[in-house]
């Protein structure tokens, strides 16, 4: 429980930015189809939290990892969180 | 009762050995104090027993398991770092509730240095409290053994004598290790003292080993 807790944690900084550029992302389908576009929502949502893990983590907050680390999150762990998610809510909004 | 055995580490920098013979072992109820001068490897020795640095040999076991990647952390060893590590975005109140078991986590609520800051973010408050409740967290944190890189550094005196006394309380329950500047905090508390000297540990005995290392001038 600890552990989902510290990832939910972790992505509490990526969501709000990769949500507002997912959101950026999903209006334009007002371009192509005259309405907006969830799939293109997640796939921003995905792309860009992808982004934003590399430069608010690895960039500006890199000691935050040992924050992470004394929970047992290896930097590993991490990355592949952020892919898991982005890539699961893409899937996601295919299905609807 | 647990056991942290640290042996054959070794770790070079641009081919210059920094640790070379390397033999630690702390069992819970022990407080080990880590004194060496500067760049002797005292924090490159905390990270790698941590793993959060590399290096060309280690072995880290805890209770005959060896501890090998993050994951074997889980409540086994925690380690407080010099700098500020705590992400800004999260409320005290949180932090304290991922790393400590209920019975801690009560007493850091009723701590009356912690109590009024419970509810803010640690973006909202200043940089000497930020360390405190760094210290406060690692100390009352749900883990056998206890790496604490400078605990004392940027802590009021009134401070460091709770902080000695927290970790003479909690270490019925874990292991510390402990690296400070401040010598006379560690030995006043630490029940084996190690000195860093040419890459190896050499065990204190008498403060007088102190000056025959070279690490005092004088007591």
């Amino acid at each position: 429980m600890t552990i989902f807790k510290a990832i939910y944690y972790f992505h509490l900084k990526l969501f709000i930015p990769s949500l507002i550029v997912g959101i950026i992302t999903g209006s334009l389908g007002w371009m192509e189809h005259d309405h907006f576009s969830i799939q293109k929502m997640a796939f921003g949502y995905w792309i860009t939290s992808l982004l934003f893990h590399l430069f608010i983590y690895e960039v500006d907050r890199k000691k935050e990892y040992i924050f992470y680390y004394n929970l047992g999150l290896s930097k590993l762990v991490l990355w592949i969180s952020t892919f898991v998610i982005g890539l699961s809510l893409y899937l996601i909004s295919l299905l609807l | 009762m647990s056991e942290l055995h640290i042996d054959s580490i070794q770790k070079s920098y641009n081919n210059i050995p920094l640790l070379t013979d390397i033999f630690i072992r702390c069992n819970t109820g022990e407080i080990i104090g880590i004194l060496g001068r500067n760049g002797s490897g005292k924090t490159t020795l905390m990270q790698i027993i941590f793993g959060s640095i590399q290096t060309e040999n280690r072995y880290i076991n805890v209770d005959g398991k060896m501890i090998l990647n993050q994951f074997d952390h889980i409540n086994q060893i925690h380690y407080l770092p010099q700098f500020d590590f705590i992400p800004h975005h999260l409320r005290i109140r949180n932090i304290i509730k991922l790393y400590c078991n209920k019975l801690n986590t009560a007493k850091m609520f009723e701590n009356p240095i912690i109590k009024p800051l419970i509810d803010k973010k640690i973006n909202q408050i200043s940089g000497g409290e930020r360390r405190l409740i760094s210290v406060y967290l690692l100390l009352y944190s749900d883990a056998k053994f206890i790496l604490l890189d400078e605990p004392f550094n940027g802590v009021a005196p009134i401070q460091r004598e709770n902080i000695q006394e927290i970790i003479q309380e909690q270490s019925q329950f874990k292991g510390f290790i402990i690296t400070d500047h401040d010598y006379r905090s560690i030995l006043k508390i630490a029940t084996k003292t190690i000195l860093l000297h040419d890459g190896g540990t050499k065990i204190i005995h008498s403060n007088e080993e102190l000056v025959e290392w070279g690490y005092l001038n004088e007591l």
